[in-house]
């Protein structure tokens, strides 16, 4: 991710020939600047919303015994699709990093 | 309205004959409407449709055989509703190229896919399946670059070879059975199935149009050199007939569980290091084919359900992602992540649309992938098949990753790249439009909201909502072609929080090594897969063939035609020559001449010999006229 910043805020005012689109246009742009802060801002509300989720498995679904109609008793284990999620996605990412890009990747013009 | 004169394929398809003779605003409105009619036909079809057994239209007898071209159960209707509905969208979002190919390609790509879905018998299914080969070569020859031209190629010779092996399986079967008619007895009842050769070979033919593992590679290879317009009707139709074809006559068959489970988890570990951002939605596509197949696989009927429901949605949210890249193409001529980036600022709306056929893809509650890819699992987890629940979440957890973070992320935010550009065109703009409110409100729970939220229950709103078309995952669940005994409840509080608690933890996961640096950095390179065998290999083939077979003809001509034939030819000319000069040595020897006038005659004799004139006259003549008085008398 690039540090520059001031890049990043800079948004240029929409300019659209179409009259009835410019309005939404420059309404949606706002909203996205108005989200798109800081990207360590964007990742603590993402931490934020992963704490809740795993405090709702746990009221939710386990302390007070919500409905389970899981097929695979370990799909009823607590925070077992964080963990799932987590990992999958570590193990996706290094295998992806560390063996299949050494072995397959060429010059842009390998096939030209 | 139900006897409409023309199957629904056949009104596309001879309506695109049309095209090229109309000019400026008649053309525009003419491709538009033509799909509205195609949409409306199969809306009156299935408003026609009793709902019990399958019904057999438009037979045509072709030298000895039935072509059937309409043959209508819930199943082929379901195919049939989301092919014509995604023409239309997708034929507003190609108006403003005013291409005759691309229009011409498209109309009758949906037309021959309508045609195999609706087909009721192997040739007529063989002609559909084959002309939709040629039309997606003609989507990609409009983007009209010498890469899709090379790319066109290689598309045409790989499903030419497939396109073979299924003509073989369809020979066979008619052998076999006397008939091209496809097994009757409706869907889930009937199939050809694996236990004849011709079986095989069908499955086979039908494997290569499926991209199943190594039999892919094409799909990743074209997509992202065909033109921005044409890419969606090849993402639409080419694998979603193979998908369909396969569950109508090879349900069931647990070999097709492992070969989605394949297609389901291999391409995510492509799609990670890809640059360009059309071919990261090529693997992602075979991904959620993957599901589909593994639903076909598994073949109960709460499956096959999740199958249809998955190719319903998958159609509307990967057209609306390769619409929203497409978009990015049309203005800023780029596709790759190295080189976009920061664009929500110029195409704020366009975002918007990926960013929700992102979520859709990644199976977000209350977006369409929750709604349909959650049968399939189910159906693994009702099966007790483990580990092919374990990889589809896996695969699950991936997909967000590449098409739900991926393409949105290295698009439109990321680093800037200071690309200023105008807002996609409207046309585009009402297309992807179309597409994101359909993804969003084919998976809302609005039954459940109305009948549990005070207020909409009492008051007329309600029966509008549950009953409107579009709205709700109840609608989609309606048009699947199996009543289940329990019906099938997307929105549990497990389910959700079960979801939920996957896709962020691994969008945390990313986030994390995004900022740890541990991110594959996006690179531009050309990354190998199976089509190798045959870019590179092909080549090599052809040197090895050109030395082995041209030198083994070099040599034989050396051999025959230079040595052997002109042995031959001295053999025979000289030869009785030879003999008769040996002869007559003999003679001139027993006449007493000397040796000087021996060599003269030797050499004289020779010279006659080669020039045919000794003096035989006499004696032949007269034996010539003996013979010819005999013959006479």
């Amino acid at each position: 991710m690039s540090n520059d910043n001031s890049k990043r805020d800079d948004f240029p005012e929409v300019k659209d020939d179409r009259p009835y689109l410019g309005a939404i246009i420059g309404a949606t742009g706002r909203m996205w600047k108005f989200l798109w802060v800081r990207p360590k801002g964007i990742v603590r509300w993402l931490a934020y919303a992963c704490g809740v989720l795993l405090l709702l498995d746990l009221v939710v679904l386990h302390l007070f015994g919500g409905e389970h109609h899981a097929h695979l008793h370990w799909e009823n284990g607590i925070w077992f699709y964080a963990v799932y999620g987590f990992v999958s996605y570590a193990l996706l990412v290094l295998i992806t990093k560390h063996l299949l890009r050494p072995a397959i990747m060429r010059d842009e013009d390998y096939y030209d | 309205m139900t006897n409409l004169p023309l199957p629904p394929g056949l009104i596309l398809i001879l309506g695109a004959v049309l095209i090229p003779f109309l000019k400026g605003r008649a053309k525009s409105i003419y491709v538009v409407v033509l799909p509205v009619i195609g949409f409306v036909n199969v809306l009156a079809l299935a408003a026609g449709y009793s709902g019990a057994e399958e019904v057999t239209k438009w037979t045509v007898s072709f030298l000895d055989y039935e072509l059937v071209f309409g043959r209508i159960d819930k199943f082929s209707l379901l195919f049939g509703h989301i092919f014509s509905l995604l023409t239309v969208i997708a034929f507003i979002y190609i108006l403003h190229t005013k291409d005759d190919l691309e229009y011409m390609s498209g109309m009758v790509y949906a037309g021959s896919g309508l045609g195999v879905v609706f087909a009721g018998d192997l040739l007529s299914l063989f002609i559909f399946w084959e002309l939709l080969t040629v039309c997606a070569v003609g989507c990609t020859l409009a983007r009209r670059t010498d890469r899709a031209r090379a790319a066109a190629f290689r598309y045409l010779l790989v499903h030419v070879v497939g396109g073979l092996i299924l003509l073989a399986g369809i020979v066979m079967y008619i052998v076999e059975h006397k008939t091209a008619a496809l097994p009757e007895g409706g869907f889930g009842i009937a199939k050809i199935g694996l236990d004849s050769t011709a079986g095989w070979l069908i499955f086979l033919g039908f494997g290569v149009n499926c991209a199943w593992p190594f039999l892919h590679a094409w799909l990743p290879d074209t997509y992202p050199e065909a033109s921005i317009g044409g890419v969606v009707f090849m993402a639409t139709f080419t694998t979603k007939t193979a998908v369909y074809v396969l569950a109508r006559n090879y349900w069931q068959e647990p070999i097709l569980m492992w070969i989605g489970v394949c297609m389901a988890a291999f391409p995510i570990f492509f799609a990670v290091i890809e640059n360009d951002l059309r071919k990261v939605l090529s693997y992602s596509l075979i991904n959620q084919v993957g599901f589909m197949v593994v639903g076909i696989g598994i073949g109960t009927h709460l499956s096959l359900n999740g199958t249809g429901a998955h190719a319903y949605c998958h159609i509307l949210y990967k057209a609306l992602l390769f619409m929203s890249v497409g978009a990015v193409m049309y203005r800023t001529g780029k596709s790759k992540c190295t080189e976009l980036g920061g664009l929500v600022k110029s195409m704020p709306l366009t975002c918007l649309f990926c960013v929700v056929g992102a979520a859709a893809i990644s199976a977000f509650p209350f977006f369409s992938g929750f709604v349909s890819k959650s049968m399939v699992m189910s159906a693994a987890g009702e099966g007790h098949h483990i580990i092919v629940w374990l990889v589809l979440l896996f695969a699950s957890a991936g997909v967000l990753h590449h098409a739900g973070i991926k393409i949105p992320f290295f698009a439109f935010f990321s680093h800037d790249s200071g690309i200023r550009v105008k807002e996609a065109p409207t046309n585009m703009l009402v297309a992807m439009a179309i597409a994101a409110f359909l993804c969003i409100s084919i998976s809302f729970p609005v039954g459940a909201i109305a009948s549990s939220v005070p207020f909409i229950g009492e008051t007329h709103l309600a029966p509008l909502l549950t009953g409107a078309p579009w709205v709700g995952y109840e609608y989609l669940y309606g048009l699947l072609p199996f009543e289940l005994e329990t019906p099938y409840a997307p929105y549990t509080t497990a389910h959700v929080i079960g979801q939920l608690l996957l896709l962020m933890f691994a969008a945390l996961a990313f986030a994390l090594m995004l900022l740890g640096g541990k991110d594959p950095p996006e690179r531009r390179a050309t990354n190998l897969d199976a089509d190798w065998i045959y870019r590179r290999g092909g080549p090599v083939v052809l040197g090895a063939v050109d030395r082995s077979l041209n030198g083994l003809n070099r040599f034989v001509k050396q051999l025959v035609v230079d040595g052997f034939v002109r042995r031959l030819a001295a053999i025979a000319a000289l030869g009785p020559t030879w003999l008769a000069a040996q002869a007559m040595l003999t003679v001139w020897e027993m006449q007493g001449l000397d040796k000087e006038t021996i060599d003269l005659k030797h050499v004289e004799f020779y010279r006659r010999a080669r020039a045919g004139v000794f003096p035989i006259g006499l004696t032949a003549c007269l034996a010539v006229a003996l013979m010819a008085l005999l013959f006479i008398l």
